[in-house]
């Protein structure tokens, strides 16, 4: 028996083992990232970049996985990280307090596929660019009340560009964000990220799917 | 013809799903679906996005950009919260 064997309906070893190698970076350790990182690492990941600069606040609590009122005003990627290592303490995380406008570029270079979890259009856009810079996948990831949008945009496709053209934000700004949405939008980045690795012809990439819970209903509306 | 879809938002607040309507400028388009459903704000779709055949992005300040015949537009609403 091992920790990981109720994943092997899914995947094979080989497959497990390719996961189990796989350099991930996580950008943002809110509503996505935090429910992002532990299924990751439930998955069966044992190499994780965190990169986030807030710390816990009392608003968070209605959403982010390893907020609680005793880790209120620490640094997030702590928490999780301490989170994570409970899980499997045998997984390599590496963390980040700082905004990742501020991280080197050989971080980015390093992880094999970059994980947009952040909450800031401009930074979404600062993701793409650097992982086209360093040639690697940007696994996306957005949300906004009930709804919510996901998919791989690849090096040099420039798909969020041109998806948020100037605009700084969006409807998350009224609708906000939900308990449950986060967590439903993260697990199914983590289900492209798993047939991302098998290499599934169903896999989003270049091609962004959006959710919306109030007509359970989960539709592409934007290819390269 | 043209086929509309709308998503998110606009789909829960005004229930349009799907329509067809005729080919024309988006700014055409726009009338049209009013027509059909008279309560649309179009403040909603201004700030709305639009996908052509899940290509073209059109952000709605564009209203003279053509749409044709056989093409699928999707509008919808940016998502940026994480």
């Amino acid at each position: 028996m091992h920790q990981f064997e109720e994943n092997l309906g899914i995947m094979n070893v080989e497959e497990l083992n390719r996961i189990k190698a796989l350099k991930v970076m996580i950008v943002g350790l809110g509503g996505l990232g935090g429910h992002v990182a532990n299924t990751l690492v439930r998955l069966g990941v044992q190499h994780l970049t965190l990169s986030d600069s807030d710390r816990f606040t009392l608003s968070n609590l209605n959403r982010q996985l390893f907020s609680h009122h005793e880790t209120i005003n620490e640094f997030k990627v702590e928490v999780v990280r301490d989170g994570l290592l409970e899980i499997n303490p045998n997984v390599d995380v590496i963390v980040y307090e700082e905004k990742v406008q501020h991280l080197e570029d050989y971080l980015f270079a390093d992880a094999d596929v970059i994980i947009d979890c952040v909450d800031h259009i401009p930074t979404k856009l600062y993701l793409e660019t650097m992982a086209s810079k360093a040639q690697k996948p940007l696994l996306h990831g957005a949300i906004a009340g009930w709804y919510g949008q996901f998919g791989f945009v690849m090096p040099n496709s420039a798909m969020l560009k041109e998806l948020y053209q100037d605009r700084q934000e969006g409807i998350e700004k009224t609708l906000r964000s939900p308990s449950f949405t986060p967590a439903i939008v993260a697990n199914m980045m983590v289900a492209e990220l798993v047939k991302y690795i098998k290499k599934d012809k169903g896999t989003l990439i270049n091609e962004l799917a959006s959710i919306d819970l109030l007509t359970n209903e989960i539709q592409s509306f934007f290819k390269r | 013809m043209v086929t509309v879809k709308c998503f998110h938002l606009l789909r829960s607040k005004y229930g349009i799903e799907e329509l067809t309507v005729k080919s024309g400028t988006v700014r055409s388009i726009l009338d049209a679906m009013k027509q059909r459903y008279p309560s649309i704000d179009e403040a909603d779709f201004t700030q709305a996005i639009m996908f052509i055949n899940q290509e073209k992005v059109m952000h709605l300040d564009r209203f003279d950009e053509c749409v044709e015949d056989g093409d699928v537009v999707i509008f919808t609403n940016f998502v940026g919260g994480g």
